[in-house]
């Protein structure tokens, strides 16, 4: 059945979690490929053979040689003018090679519809990543990324660097804004008297602070303080 | 020094100053680690600070000087940085500026419900120290006095200038000890007769003052309560913080630091505050996607109901409940056989089975839950008890779990004092423990505390009766009883000041119940190591227009002194004190002399 492996992709991909990557399924993109190849085949012959008969109606005169150059581009979405034009019921002869066009066209811009989501979808994960990640991506991820995945990840994250640069301020943190700029935390171990950003404090073992996120955020991806929810 | 009379103005006080020390330190928090009430009103404090965007570091304190662990030497006269520091239920009774030896930068604030308060806190000549003190607390205290204490502290503080310190500190507190005045007069002979000669206001000021400190300690309104006034004037107030406001009065009650009258007011101020702002964001009923609406169980409400004096029934089974509790036990004396048959009788008079009552309370027949009540009221009263039911604080969840007020007061209490310094555990490790408690979503911890709460008034129950059966356990002084527990497995749960008061109370009920004059109780416990005692003076529920609270302070102090052996009288009531064990004899033979 034409389109079904490029609806398998984009099923693959709907399936998997949300802002999670499966590996770039290589396989039925080339099987997908082949298929559009293989239509864009059908439908040039197709074409031929409605050209050879439309010369002798006499109506039908302009229509090949607008066709032709569109069909020798490489191109497959061009070939869309003769289907819109085919629907003017008149002008071409509604027989076998009519229908047979119009279906490997269908099936073709369907193929293409689907490529283009997956990759498209895809980049948007690998986008997010961009931001959530530091320039280097894990190796479980990258080994799921396509080369040119790749490319784009390494372009944009340094496209982010650049503009943070410029921007002096570090934008990956609190992407969800905090609804609080301070903190409520239990000390855990005894840290001893420290400088939180401008006042001195004894963080002592059991004490309980409210201080600024900032401020405790070390202390806590260390394990030293637990955050304190009522 | 100065007394602040309004919550509003004690917390604009405080918010301005702990901002204006923000720059070098947050606003250090020292709450009591001794009672339930210092944990509310730390919760309620925090998230009014909180919502002020206040920073604040807060470290559990049990004793005076432990203070200095946290501060350093920002406190002392020597620092050259503001700093503002804020005590939770414990500090007022003493010279704070004194004890604490506050430098001229430092402000502490108190929020405190020990009375009295020291005079030298309240004068309004030094602003180092701000008491929270109300003018309705002092109205309404359980001992009222019949003058202006804020002039008498204004005149306090005038005495100091042209008096020694050190003298003025002993007097002041010795007021509350005849024998101790009179060595004192002994020894200042300017004194003596400065009191004797002049009928002017100088006397005036000693006699006012020696009635001042004579009444001895008692307790004014939970810190908690007047933190959710607080919160609720800045409108901050939540249904969980009024929920601590609840729990923080029941403490008071189940700790007995309050007259009836006293607490029946505290339920109906609270009350009202459930009925208008308690309970608003909760829904009672959903709408489904197609448009049925169906009934919700709350998320959690509270409620007020009349509650039976039966500690911890949700986690017990009603038997051992009614066999343990204070209430019933002592009135029915069921440690002995015939106690026990009472009981039985009464159940079956009731018309509960057995095994029913001793099936865990959550799973008893709903019908047995549903009659109790009236049960209760009609079949107690043949046994002569008449006031079984008292009126508390329930908080429901969904519609499965229902906690009492008390219930939380006693695990939470049992968390705070169930820590062993052998085994590497200590009372601020506990207040972490007991503060995650009181939060409503933490749960398991509570009910950890109130099995250990069970434990407890087990051996209670366990050392009361022996001590009531065994002759000769409870001596008999002319102004005192004392009592010695020796016991090791349940010393060990009973050697906490709040258990052992506790245990105090048993006893003396049970007393009353055989007929006993009434006499102030002091209970000794060893501690596990057998080398220290811990002193707990006991005497007897507040009433309404008494002229006295406990008095024993002073008395301790100076026996203990007397003895020579080293003590600890750093403790949050003056009542408590920590002793050689070897000096125990010495010291109660001291007690008696000066008390005689």
């Amino acid at each position: 059945m034409y389109g079904k492996k490029g609806k398998e992709l984009i099923q693959e991909f709907a399936e998997s979690e949300p802002g999670q990557l499966a590996a770039f399924n290589t396989d039925l993109v080339t099987q997908v490929l082949e298929e559009c190849n293989s239509h864009f085949l059908h439908l040039n012959s197709l074409v031929r053979k409605m050209n050879a008969k439309t010369p002798a109606e006499s109506s039908g005169a302009n229509r090949p040689t607008q066709n032709d150059p569109h069909s020798n581009n490489e191109s497959p979405d061009n070939s869309e003018p003769p289907e819109a034009d085919g629907s003017t019921n008149t002008e071409l002869p509604k027989d076998d090679n009519y229908h047979g066009l119009l279906i490997h066209h269908q099936s073709l811009t369907r193929n293409k519809r689907c490529l283009m989501a997956y990759v498209y979808n895809r980049a948007e994960v690998v986008r997010k990543l961009g931001w959530t990640l530091e320039r280097v991506l894990p190796e479980e991820i990258e080994e799921k990324l396509s080369t040119s995945e790749k490319e784009y990840f390494k372009n944009h994250a340094a496209t982010i660097q650049s503009y943070m640069s410029a921007l002096d301020l570090d934008l990956g943190v609190d992407m969800v804004p905090p609804k609080d700029p301070y903190i409520k935390v239990r000390v855990l171990d005894d840290i001893g008297n420290v400088v939180l950003s401008d006042q001195l404090a004894n963080l002592a073992r059991h004490a309980i602070l409210f201080i600024r996120r900032t401020d405790a955020e070390q202390y806590i991806s260390q394990g030293l303080m637990e955050e304190l929810t009522s | 020094m100065v007394r602040e009379e309004s919550i509003e103005s004690f917390y604009t006080r405080l918010r301005d100053s702990a901002l204006a020390s923000a720059s070098t330190s947050p606003l250090l928090v020292f709450p009591s680690t001794s009672d339930v009430d210092s944990l509310c009103a730390l919760k309620i404090m925090g998230h009014v600070l909180e919502s002020d965007s206040v920073r604040y570091a807060c470290y559990p304190v049990s004793s005076f000087k432990e203070i200095y662990k946290y501060t350093g030497d920002n406190l002392g006269p020597a620092a050259d940085e503001p700093i503002t520091i804020l005590l939770i239920n414990w500090g007022c009774q003493r010279d704070l500026k004194k004890v604490l030896e506050i430098g001229p930068l430092a402000r502490v604030f108190v929020v405190d419900s020990h009375r009295p308060v020291h005079l030298h806190n309240l004068s309004g000549q030094n602003d180092r120290v701000i008491v929270l003190y109300t003018r309705d607390d002092e109205q309404q205290a359980d001992l009222a006095y019949d003058f202006d204490v804020s002039a008498l502290a204004n005149a306090s503080d005038l005495n100091i200038d042209d008096d020694d310190f050190e003298d003025e500190e002993s007097d002041s507190e010795s007021e509350n000890d005849d024998i101790e005045r009179e060595e004192e007069e002994d020894r200042d002979g300017m004194r003596k007769k400065r009191r004797r000669a002049s009928s002017d206001p100088v006397k005036l000021f000693g006699k006012l003052k020696r009635e001042y400190y004579y009444m001895g300690t008692f307790h004014g309104k939970p810190s908690g309560c007047l933190m959710y006034e607080l919160s609720h004037f800045l409108r901050k107030n939540t249904n969980a913080l009024l929920w601590l406001a609840c729990v923080a009065l029941t403490d008071q009650f189940v700790h007995e630091r309050l007259t009836d009258e006293r607490y029946q007011a505290g339920v109906m101020e609270l009350e009202q505050h459930i009925n208008s702002s308690g309970n608003l964001d909760s829904t009672t009923s959903v709408t489904l996607k197609d448009g049925t609406k169906v009934t919700a169980p709350n998320s959690s409400r509270i409620a007020y109901e009349y509650e039976p004096r039966l500690m911890l029934l949700q986690e017990w089974n009603l038997f051992d409940s009614m066999l343990c509790s204070s209430y019933i036990a002592t009135k029915m004396k069921t440690w002995s056989d015939n106690g026990i048959m009472k009981m039985q009788f009464l159940l079956g008079r009731m018309g509960f089975a057995r095994e029913e009552c001793k099936q865990k309370f959550q799973y008893m027949s709903i019908e047995i839950k549903r009659q109790m009540k009236d049960k209760f009221e009609r079949f107690l009263p043949e046994f002569g008890l008449t006031d079984f039911y008292y009126r508390g604080f329930l908080l429901l969840h969904g519609y499965s779990s229902r906690v009492s007020a008390a219930d939380v007061v006693y695990g939470v209490t049992a968390l705070l004092e169930s820590f062993e310094e052998s085994d590497g555990s200590c009372a601020s490790s506990q207040f972490g423990e007991a503060y995650d408690a009181l939060s409503l979503t933490k749960l398991d911890k509570l009910e950890t505390g109130m099995r250990q709460a069970i434990k407890i008034q087990r051996s209670i129950l366990r050392q009361g009766s022996a001590a009531i059966t065994k002759k000769g356990s409870i001596r008999s002084g002319s102004k005192f009883r004392w009592v010695k527990l020796e016991d090791s497995a349940d010393t060990k749960l009973l050697c906490h000041p709040q258990a052992l008061t506790k245990f105090g109370y048993f006893l003396m009920d049970a007393l009353r119940e055989k007929g006993a004059r009434m006499k102030p109780l002091i209970c000794v416990c060893y501690t596990q190591e057998r080398s220290k005692v811990l002193i707990v003076a006991i005497c007897g529920k507040p009433r309404l227009g008494a002229v006295q609270g406990n008095a024993f302070g002073v008395a301790f102090r100076s026996s203990a002194e007397e003895t020579g052996a080293e003590f600890f009288h750093e403790l949050f009531e003056s009542s408590w004190i920590v002793l050689d064990a070897v000096a125990v004899n010495l010291f109660m033979i001291r007690l008696t002399q000066k008390l005689l």
